[in-house]
């Protein structure tokens, strides 16, 4: 116990024990012991152990080593100033997060994906197909249990408050892929045994552009270097991918990829009827025509069931045979919305930042309340007819500037969460006839310095760690954080921590976190092992320009400053031990769950 | 590494035209990832001023000069010089950095960004 009597002790207990978390006998004994400090100490994150690329194994690939740890930098150009020499002794936690975004779980097995399109330009559609495709829902049990292990932050001790979602999920609009990340996430188990044996562009030998780990002489990756792994397919789908799940509740938002195809294409009825076939297509030809031609705007009913009976004839070149699977269905909008209501209320929430209101308004953008002193706003930046990136539509941007006039009034710390990024905020496009006004970076932060309350801006989509400066005219501002994903090396995600330093500053503290699998792949074909391995091709995928995404130090480990918005003494401790005690009690019952 | 333009970059007018499709409305679609070529250049700035030991007030801001493919960079040292970088988008991006008017990083970008992820 801390600034709490021992009636106000019992009483949160009460309310803790009556709501579910454990007896309440049991509960009161757990909370009256403060966490191992030695369990906190020895979580395993950036600060401790990073991850980097080696020597050369063949051609131009690369192995990953082990690199040392990243203490926290300073940062000051909010605040303008050095900051406190002392203030490190007096610092209590507001709050505690993990950051996750662009996870891409990816049924690569799906005849709806569109990997030949690399074979046009590799580059341009490298998000088509990763040599790691196959290993993606491993990397997410291993990101979840690496979050798991951070539930306490390494920086104050604190208890994990909440996670949240900046987007990009599922990555090609699949129901099942919606579904295998929410579950994760959940700490449900996934089953990625779709075939009897692995049914993809990977085994298929006439997809010589593809990596193809039994044998990859004859192609790109082949000739870079990528190394033979005859069991590699096999292990992905062998057993079920086991998840802890995350120990805190979590919230999400839209991206790009649950909007939009491949976050960039309309998607249309011939592709919908793809994905739920039994025909997947390996060559360029086969999924520009089908896939992507615009196909079912410009061709007669006629002539689309004709192709149709072709396809199922297997009379369509470039197409081989796979099982059909109805739950590969591509989700609508509200359908996304609708499947964050299909959880369990631990970690929760129940519909994950989305509420009944929005099913009921078709609005896609919400906001909650993490803390009795901190509101997340989670807005929808993508845009609803092409191209991957976004901007902030006028209906949004009004609400949330009402928001922040009440958060600034209520005296709340407010933390915004979108998708896009201030690099990546500019697409307008529209169909014709549409007169939506879609805003802009520039004036979108013109209007959140306007409000100090406003400490935070997460988000991602362009999977690199980065975090930009925002300062008001009269001093003051934001940070915009950016995390990377799961998909692109080097697959990291973040915690964030809101500090009071009690000096009429606040820090917020930005800590990278590695998945939990080691540098060095092992042979045991676990879902650790094939992280790891996820992680060591993804180093090697040169169309993504993989290494340039670790970001800059001032981008990874950090302090960042800015001067409090409001005096923070009114925010009494008394009111943050019973938040650190409730996020306790709901990690009791996550680690009762480890075992 | 193979440095290149952003992500998921081009129009694919092209790919219309070499698999002799008539309709191509989606896949004309496909428009740039906005943004990583900037933080390239500003990750190897960040990453040459702290190598040479430079504590930093202002990280170097970054914005492509009209038309483009040239990058600048500006911020502020904690003792108050400036910090000027030039670089660009391009492959083969060459990049500069200067304090207080004085260039203490000349070479290529690829390089710095693959080092500093290299052990």
């Amino acid at each position: 116990m801390g600034v709490l009597s021992r009636r106000q002790f019992l009483a949160v207990v009460g309310g803790l024990a009556a709501a579910g978390a454990l007896p309440r006998d049991q509960l009161a004994h757990a909370l009256a012991t403060p966490p191992p400090r030695a369990a906190i100490a020895e979580a395993p994150s950036t600060l401790s152990r990073t991850i980097l690329q080696g020597a050369v194994q063949k051609g131009s690939y690369r192995g990953l080593v082990s690199g040392p740890g990243e203490p926290h930098l300073p940062r000051i150009d909010v605040l303008g100033r050095s900051a406190a020499a002392g203030r490190a002794a007096s610092r209590r936690s507001l709050l505690y997060l993990a950051h996750l975004s662009d996870m891409h779980v990816i049924d690569a097995q799906s005849p709806g994906r569109i990997e030949p399109m690399i074979v046009q330009d590799h580059s341009a559609w490298g998000s088509a197909f990763h040599p790691q495709d196959p290993l993606s829902p491993h990397v997410i049990a291993a990101m979840t249990a690496s979050i798991s292990d951070l539930r306490y932050s390494p920086v104050t001790g604190a208890p994990m408050d909440a996670a949240v979602v900046t987007g990009d999920s599922a990555d090609m609009h699949s129901h099942r892929e919606l579904r295998w990340y929410i579950d994760l996430l959940d700490g449900r188990s996934v089953d990625p045994r779709t075939s009897d044996s692995f049914q993809g562009v990977q085994a298929w030998a006439e997809a010589v552009w593809a990596y193809r780990p039994v044998d990859p002489a004859g192609g790109a990756f082949g000739a870079y270097g990528f190394p033979t792994l005859p069991t590699l397919l096999d292990e992905a789908i062998a057993r079920p991918v086991e998840s802890v799940g995350l120990p805190a509740p979590w919230y999400t938002v839209y991206g790009n990829h649950e909007t939009l195809l491949l976050g960039t294409f309309d998607l249309d009825t011939q592709l919908r009827a793809l994905a739920v076939g039994g025909r997947k297509s390996y060559t360029l030809e086969a999924t520009a025509a089908m896939a992507l031609g615009g196909y079912a705007a410009r061709t007669s009913a006629l002539a689309q069931t004709l192709d149709a009976w072709g396809l199922e004839l297997g009379l369509r070149p470039g197409f081989k045979a796979v099982p059909a699977d109805p739950d590969r269905a591509l989700f609508t909008q509200q359908e996304f919305m609708q499947e964050h209501f299909t959880t369990s209320d631990r970690p929760g929430p129940v519909g994950h930042g989305f509420t009944e209101h929005n099913l009921r308004s078709g609005e896609t953008w919400w906001k909650a309340d993490l803390s009795a002193h901190v509101r997340v706003f989670g807005l929808d930046t993508c845009n609803q007819v092409a191209g991957p990136d976004g901007a902030v539509p006028k209906n949004q941007f009004d609400w949330l500037e009402s928001e922040l006039a009440t958060a600034t009034r209520e005296n709340r710390l407010a933390i915004v969460l979108s998708h896009h990024n201030s690099d990546t905020l500019e697409n307008r496009a529209q169909r014709p006839g549409q007169d939506e006004v879609l805003i802009g970076a520039e004036e979108f932060i013109a209007m959140l310095v306007k409000y100090p309350v406003v400490v935070a801006w997460l988000n991602g989509h362009t999977h690199l760690n980065q975090i930009l400066a925002h300062r008001a005219p009269a001093g003051g501002g934001f940070w915009e954080i950016t995390t990377a994903s799961c998909i692109d090396f080097p697959q990291q995600q973040q915690t964030v921590e809101l500090v009071d330093n009690r000096d009429g500053t606040l820090s917020i503290f930005t800590t990278v976190v590695d998945h939990a699998a080691d540098p060095v792949p092992g042979s045991g074909g676990d879902y650790l092992a094939l992280a790891s391995r996820s992680r060591e091709l993804a180093s090697n995928d040169w169309a993504e320009t993989p290494l340039m995404r670790r970001g800059s130090p001032l981008d990874r480990n950090t302090e960042l400053l800015l001067p409090a918005p409001f005096d923070l003494s009114t925010i009494a401790d008394a009111a943050l031990e019973t938040q650190h005690l409730t996020a306790r009690a709901r990690i009791l019952a996550h680690e009762g769950g480890l075992s | 590494m193979s440095r290149r333009p952003p992500r998921a970059a081009v129009a694919l007018v092209i790919a219309c035209a070499a698999v002799g499709l008539g309709g191509c409305s989606q896949i004309s679609a496909l428009a740039p990832v906005g943004g990583n070529g900037l933080s390239e250049v500003r990750f190897g700035a960040i990453d040459v001023l702290l190598q040479k030991g430079i504590a930093v007030l202002s990280a170097p801001v970054c914005a492509v000069a009209d038309p483009g493919p040239v990058v600048t960079c500006g911020g502020t040292t904690t003792d108050g010089r400036d910090i000027a970088v030039t670089s660009s988008i391009a492959a083969d991006a060459q990049l500069v950095v200067m304090v207080g008017g004085e260039t203490i990083f000349s070479g290529a970008l690829v390089d710095v960004l693959d080092e500093a992820a290299r052990g």
